[in-house]
């Protein structure tokens, strides 16, 4: 144990005083953080608004059409009031507009009451969090622009649609909340993939590795006290990603720090593995970097890092169930956004233990001393 | 699959060795020299028809030895004649494909973790970690053995590498030849018996090697045994106490350098330059039977009567109508040995 926690001490300090490492470890997770959380702060996606249609009428169909046309709005249609408003408190929708049953009569009664009763009008409701101002904003007033396109063309002078409006308290998303927990998953992935493989493989090149094996320390415990090394400057980074997030960005962490712990440690370790395993197929540097990149470069623009996957296109989807980054962006962004425990993120936490599992067996079999 | 042999037709294996060596070694250790038998009786590493093959080629090719305890016992050889693999299975790196090490009466295979504590290591590469200090190093090395280093100990460790002022240096400031001795510290840090460094002072400049020479002369003297290997015939003539010469896997000579070279039958060198070509065998005949060499820049012969064979030659020079130029007349040296046993230089 000793023997462990003195490997483990020379190891921070190496790492510490490595400069170089120092800066791809922490500045540059942060910078690109940084960059990142600036440049999109203000590009807000369009809304996205569900539809509730509950009379399914020609009517209400009508309706329905008149948003599809309405090219500035993204509409999800739905059958029920409760999903939707499920999906609007979670933050996927910015606004829910509901077509009540009976609209169609309302607005066949208005139509043949003529003009002049106005309090016949339907009324369509829409619900929305007023604090998000610019996406209400933005819905409120592309859903009224709808429903005058709707009444014009009814060709009445009368106002058949009216709208309701009823706020409702949603989590805001902004991007850089969506940002932080990809930026923290990316770096458990680069610093496993470049660091620690490449330090492997250095440490093979320079036979530091064959030095050590004419020595009675096991090779276990030396490379426990790498990927605890690893494991700590993982958390350690974490909490610097947050702690900035924070104090310039007013990013919170909503769910359990716990939770968080598990979930970093659980996807270092992932990376950790086949990090292990690409040192082990790597004859020198240049190699294990290459197949890095190989492995990383993919992983960081489809795994969720910087955009939601679920706006790349459909062609590509199994691509990106198969990718392990997927998994930890999404369980670290459901923890740490959206408050979620452990049994709510068990699908990811299985994938990555399944992963890490084959991982350090493919390891252990292809390791190379020389 | 080591010490399994099938059954052998004729003499034992070792026997068979000895005389295998028999007829190209000089002066083998047969126990007719009495200080060799001195060290016979006590040697602390047994190394009995070594064998190591790569696909097709042979890199260690049956080779048989004794390193007395105490001692400094160096393999001399150029690049790729089997010095590195040699040392590696003795240190229970590389696994041989045939043959015994022992090492104070311990096989070193199947098992090698069994001698681990025995012995000192450094290998080719310095292997050293660029970002921990002197200090740290030492220590680090002494938990891999179950050891922690007290103060007095580490500074007796750098005292005995002459690295005393560098205790809080970070490894990546020392030159190549202050990490060579920190290597070398880190190959004591077990209180081992036995000591392997493979070509030490490759690489240094003649100022750090010597340096270094007078840190392994030290370390001997504390009673360690050292094995060593090298292309530097000066390092193995200066430092010690006998050498294995080694060439294309085998083992070509074996004894103190002072013999080795006595062995030649011939203690003086004499190289000189011809502008005209000439027939060797021809010249050498004339000469009253000398083997005449075609060298780098000349050729080269040795003999015993100094003034009888450069008179012969200036006297059969000029029957030839030879011009002799550069003459120089020197000691033999390991160098000459090694020659003189494959017809090739150290360094060719």
């Amino acid at each position: 144990m000793r023997q462990f926690y003195e490997l483990l001490v020379a190891n921070f300090k190496m790492t510490v005083r490595n400069r170089q490492a120092l800066f791809w470890l922490f500045l540059f997770p942060v910078m690109m953080m940084g960059l990142f959380g600036i440049a999109f702060a203000g590009g807000q996606p369009e809304p996205k608004l569900g539809l509730v249609d509950l009379d399914r009428s020609q009517m209400s169909q009508a309706v329905r059409k008149g948003f599809d046309q309405a090219q500035v709005l993204d509409i999800k249609t739905y059958r029920a009031l409760g999903p939707a408003r499920a999906d609007l408190k979670s933050g996927d929708l910015d606004g829910v507009v509901v077509l009540r049953d009976g609209l169609a009569d309302t607005v066949g009664q208005a139509l043949s009451a003529g003009s002049t009763n106005r309090a016949r009008s339907a009324k369509i409701d829409l619900y929305f969090d007023p604090s998000n101002t610019f996406v209400s904003d933005v819905a409120r007033g592309v859903v009224a622009g709808v429903l005058d396109e709707i009444d014009r063309a009814a060709g009445g002078a009368p106002k058949l649609l009216e709208l309701e409006s009823h706020s409702v308290r949603q989590r805001n998303f902004r991007y850089i909340d969506f940002l932080v927990p990809g930026i923290i998953a990316m770096t458990l992935m680069n610093s496993a993939m470049f660091g620690l493989a490449g330090t492997i493989v250095n440490y093979r090149e320079r036979g530091i590795l064959r030095r050590l094996k004419v020595t009675p320390q096991p090779l276990p415990v030396f490379l426990s006290a790498q990927i605890a090394n690893q494991l700590l400057f993982s958390i350690l980074r974490a909490v610097l990603l947050v702690a900035v997030a924070r104090a310039f960005f007013d990013v919170s962490v909503v769910g359990s720090y716990l939770v968080l712990f598990v979930v970093i440690i659980i996807g270092s370790l992932c990376f950790v593995t086949i990090a292990f395993t690409v040192a082990s197929v790597s004859k020198n540097r240049e190699i294990s970097d290459s197949i890095s990149n190989l492995i990383t470069m993919p992983m960081m623009f489809l795994g969720g890092v910087f955009f939601p996957v679920e706006s790349a296109p459909a062609w590509i989807q199994p691509v990106i169930s198969a990718l392990p980054l997927k998994y930890l962006a999404d369980a670290t962004r459901n923890v740490m956004i959206r408050g979620e425990g452990l049994e709510a993120i068990g699908l990811e936490l299985t994938v990555l233990v399944a992963v890490t599992v084959v991982f350090f067996i493919a390891s252990v079999l292809m390791w190379r001393w020389e | 699959m080591i010490g399994s042999h099938g059954p052998r037709p004729g003499p034992s294996p070792l026997e068979a060795k000895h005389n295998a060596l028999g007829s190209k070694t000089i002066c083998y250790n047969h126990g007719l020299n009495p200080r060799n038998e001195r060290f016979g009786s006590t040697n602390i590493i047994e190394v009995k028809g070594l064998v190591k093959q790569y696909g097709d080629l042979r890199a260690v090719d049956d080779i048989s030895f004794g390193v007395a305890d105490g001692e400094i016992f160096g393999i001399l050889g150029p690049n790729g004649a089997g010095k590195t693999t040699t040392l590696e299975m003795i240190e229970g790196l590389r696994e041989p494909t045939d043959g015994e090490i022992t090492i104070k009466g311990i096989p070193v295979w199947p098992d090698p973790g069994l001698t681990k504590e025995l012995i000192g290591v450094q290998l080719q590469a310095t292997a050293l970690f660029d970002y921990l200090t002197v200090r740290e190093m030492l220590s680090l090395f002494g938990t891999f053995y179950s050891i922690f280093l007290s103060n007095e100990e580490v500074e007796s460790l750098l005292g005995a590498v002459d690295l005393m002022e560098k205790e809080r240096a970070v490894v990546r400031e020392l030159s190549g030849g202050q990490q060579q001795r920190l290597s070398i510290a880190l190959a004591l840090v077990n209180d081992p018996q036995v000591i392997f460094l493979d070509e030490p002072t490759t690489g240094l400049d003649p100022q750090a090697r010597r340096r270094l020479w007078d840190v392994i002369r030290e370390i001997s003297a504390k009673g360690k045994t050292i094995v060593l290997t090298t292309h530097y015939m000066e390092e193995a003539e200066v430092l010690c106490k006998r050498v294995a010469i080694m060439d294309r896997g085998g083992i070509i000579a074996i004894d103190t350098p002072k013999k080795l070279i006595e062995g030649l039958a011939a203690e003086t060198k004499i190289t000189f330059q011809s502008s005209k070509e000439f027939e060797l065998a021809e010249f050498g005949a004339a000469m009253g039977g000398l083997e005449i060499r075609p060298v780098d820049d000349g050729y080269v012969f040795y003999a015993q009567n100094v003034q009888e064979s450069v008179l012969s030659l200036f006297d059969s020079a000029k029957r030839h109508d030879i011009d002799v130029e550069n003459l120089s007349v020197a000691g033999a040296n390991l160098e000459d040995v090694f020659l003189h046993y494959t017809g090739k230089g150290l360094r060719d």
